[in-house]
């Protein structure tokens, strides 16, 4: 083996260990996390979905729960002038189970 | 037996509207084991024949076979395998890659039949000696004057121990004295067995006693 | 094999000597994937952790849509839909937003019965209310609000203010869901909310079997026209949704990484110098076939975005998962004023890792081999002279 190829093993390698050492991480902050109790225990005192990721409108906080057209009342699908309105999209399917009925 | 055979060889080019015919018909017997110069002016077609001869080039018209080979109508891969196999090239340019190491420039040629064994790299560098370049194996080629790029592309193109060594303009780069010199390397590796085709524009060359042949072209054809 | 090692050595060789631009090429590549996967792995993180907890919904949700929005739904409704087969337990529930002005932030008021202590562990400090007024409220409202277990959370209403003792916070490791919490009894959250006696946002329901979701849903909408039912399934699908169809601004934000890739592409693509297009000649011309030249190329490619590929995912991981993913997590919560630290579980398996690499590799090489090829399946000598 040359000494080049050797230089390149020990690189390859090095990428190998960086991604392994993420993937482990990750590993141990997901068994962690579902360790925790108190997380699930909220959730059953408080039975709603939705993260508190946005506190700004109330279709951005319960995003799951929110009525057709509650986003913008002029237009239901348009982008919200809050920023986090540009990431999270009008639920669909919710929007879908509200006019099939 | 013959090392090389043409017959009827074309070689046309298309610049443009412009159409070049730089070999325009050559029949060309190359016998085992001899030391043949080709001479002509600048432009008369010499590179474009020995890369016809060498496998390198797709003629136009006309057939080559190469130690009995037709390799005319060989596909690409197997044209490279046959080079590979059996000739070895001495470019005009030289084309020696600069960066690299002289030795490693040497040894390309193995690369894709798995790197060097060590009786090849040994043999690598029995070469550079022969050729009077042991002590620059480890410079870089382009660190190189251009008399000592020569001799690493000979070195390189012989590192394969081919049966047939073409070479172009092998004296472009060299003094008188260092040009004799090259002579007699070439005249011990025709002695070897090797057969030698060198195109060149220079006439001491051509004239040289101990050359077995010496053909000289004029725009693309050989003149009797 | 030993052709193959050979070909990976004087790849290497071929990056050494290029060392500068491979350097420059590497680390491109590595920030555009540490761009892309940043974005990937939170809205990923998002994903999985709404996912992880959707079991514990109810399987329906029952609304009452009134000119397309939602309002009240009568509690005797309830009492219909427990007559209904298959349905196990109805609860009518009280919850919904209060704009907090001296905050100018959306908090969520949620009205529950469940003060069983068993359930207190669910708080970072103190119990959940058992009567009167009492609240739990999120970690990042208290702190916002000046507010600890025993104090008093002011609350304005009609004119006058509603002192509510804190009993209880969320927080730990429940803060993406409690940040901005405020669980009250339910006569209390009524109160807050002005939820009449008889009347409830919506209707939680839960089935002996979640097969039945559809038929039951069904039935529900000929009692109650005008109901929206969510099933679980639905809630299941938001998230999947969400962060997908649009990243309007995530995709925004990532621009000039995208225009750095395709730069890098196009620079991969049509750039091959003439120093690399001369080397290819040579290399021809001294008897490689085109396979070994693109071979080279590949490993060259492979060795290259490898690299940089798992660098950019470290990077990625790092700065979302280790320092919290400033600026980005910042842009997702957009204006909010309660902002729960980024605090999620990395959805991140080597099954993702693989295709996340593959999906960097696999195009930079394919791009990385075509100019090769084109220089590498001219004539040799055509190659050397630099002809095109
Ligand atoms: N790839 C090409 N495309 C177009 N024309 C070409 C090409 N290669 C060679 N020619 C033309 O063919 C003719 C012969 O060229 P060639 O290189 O064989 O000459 P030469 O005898 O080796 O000259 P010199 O002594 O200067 O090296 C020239 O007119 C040249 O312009
Ligand atoms: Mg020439």
């Amino acid at each position: 083996m040359t000494g080049r190829l050797r230089a390149l093993a020990i690189v390859l390698g090095l990428a190998a260990l960086l991604i392994a050492t993420v993937l482990a991480d990750a590993a141990r902050r997901r068994a962690a996390r579902d360790a925790e109790a108190s997380h699930r225990l909220l959730v059953r005192v408080i039975r709603l979905p939705d993260l508190a990721l946005s506190s700004s409108s109330r279709w951005l906080r319960h995003p799951s729960q929110a009525e057709p057209g509650a986003a913008l009342a002029d237009l239901p699908a348009g982008l919200d002038v809050d920023p986090a309105g540009a990431l999270i999209g009008p639920p669909r399917a919710v929007l879908e189970a509200g006019r099939s009925r | 037996m013959s090392a090389i055979v043409a017959a009827g060889l074309v070689k046309r080019y298309a610049d443009g509207a412009r159409r070049v015919e730089a070999v325009a018909g050559v029949d060309l017997e190359i016998a085992a084991g001899t030391l043949v110069v080709l001479e002509g002016p600048s432009g008369s077609g010499k590179t474009t024949l020995l890369g016809l001869l060498g496998a390198m080039i797709a003629p136009t018209a006309g057939s080559v076979a190469i130690l009995g080979e037709d390799v005319t109508h060989l596909r690409d891969h197997h044209r490279a395998a046959l080079r590979r196999a059996h000739v070895g090239f001495v470019f005009q340019d030289l084309s020696l890659i600069g960066a690299m190491r002289v030795l490693e420039n040497v040894l390309l040629p193995l690369v894709p039949r798995g790197g060097a064994r060590p009786d090849e790299r040994a043999r690598a560098i029995a070469l550079l000696e022969r050729f009077g370049l042991g002590g620059e194996r480890d410079a870089r080629a382009s660190r190189l004057s251009g008399g000592q790029r020569q001799r690493a592309a000979i070195a390189r193109a012989l590192v394969t121990a081919p049966e047939i060594l073409l070479l172009d303009e092998p004296t472009a780069h060299l003094d008188g004295a260092n040009a004799g010199g090259l002579v007699d390397a070439l005249c011990a590796l025709r002695d070897e067995g090797t057969t030698i085709v060198a195109a060149t524009h220079d006439a001491r060359l051509a004239r040289d006693a101990r050359v077995d042949r010496a053909l000289t072209m004029r725009d693309g054809a050989l003149v009797p | 094999m030993r052709r193959q090692l050979a070909l990976l050595d004087y790849a290497v060789g071929a990056l050494g000597r290029r060392a500068g631009k491979s350097a420059a090429l590497g680390a491109g590549l590595a920030f555009v994937v540490a761009l892309f996967g940043a974005a990937l792995l939170l809205t990923d993180a998002i994903r999985a952790e709404h996912e992880r907890l959707v079991e514990e919904m109810p399987d329906l949700t029952v609304q009452r849509l009134v000119a397309g929005r939602p309002a009240l739904i009568a509690e005797s409704f309830a009492d219909e839909l427990r007559g209904l087969p298959a349905v196990r337990a109805v609860e009518p529930r009280v919850w919904g937003y209060y704009f907090f002005a001296a905050l100018e932030a959306n908090v969520t008021i949620v009205g529950t019965e469940r003060a069983d202590p068993a359930l207190d562990a669910a708080l970072a400090h103190g119990r959940l209310p058992r009567e009167g007024a009492e609240v739990a409220i999120g970690e990042d409202l208290a702190d916002h609000l000046g507010l600890r277990v025993g104090d008093a959370m002011g609350i304005p209403l009609d004119g006058d203010i509603v002192f509510s003792p804190v009993v209880g916070t969320f927080g730990g490791g429940s803060a993406i869901r409690s940040a901005d919490l405020v669980v009250a009894r339910p006569a209390h959250a009524r109160r807050l909310l002005d939820v009449e006696e008889g009347w409830a946002t919506d209707l939680a329901v839960d089935l002996t079997t979640e097969d039945e979701a559809r038929v039951i849903t069904r039935r529900i909408t000929e009692r109650l026209p005008g109901a929206r039912v969510l099933e679980r399934r639905l809630l299941r699908r938001t998230y999947e949704l969400t962060f997908d169809a649009r990243g309007g601004l995530l995709a925004f934000l990532l621009v000039p990484a995208l225009a750095a890739f395709l730069l890098l592409a196009w620079e991969r693509l049509s750039g091959l110098g003439d120093a690399e297009r001369r080397e290819i000649g040579i290399l021809k011309a001294i008897g490689w076939a085109t396979a070994d030249v693109l071979a080279a190329r590949v490993y060259e490619s492979l060795v290259l975005s490898l690299t940089g590929a798992a660098v950019g995912i470290a990077l990625a991981y790092a700065y979302v998962f280790w320092l919290g993913a400033p600026g980005l997590w910042g842009a997702l919560l957009g204006w909010s004023n309660l902002r729960p630290a980024l605090d999620l579980a990395p959805a991140l398996d080597p099954l993702q890792a693989l295709s996340l690499l593959g999906a960097v590799v696999v195009p930079f090489v394919a791009v990385g081999v075509v100019p090769a090829w084109r220089a590498a399946t001219l004539d040799p000598d055509r190659a050397m002279r630099g002809a095109e």
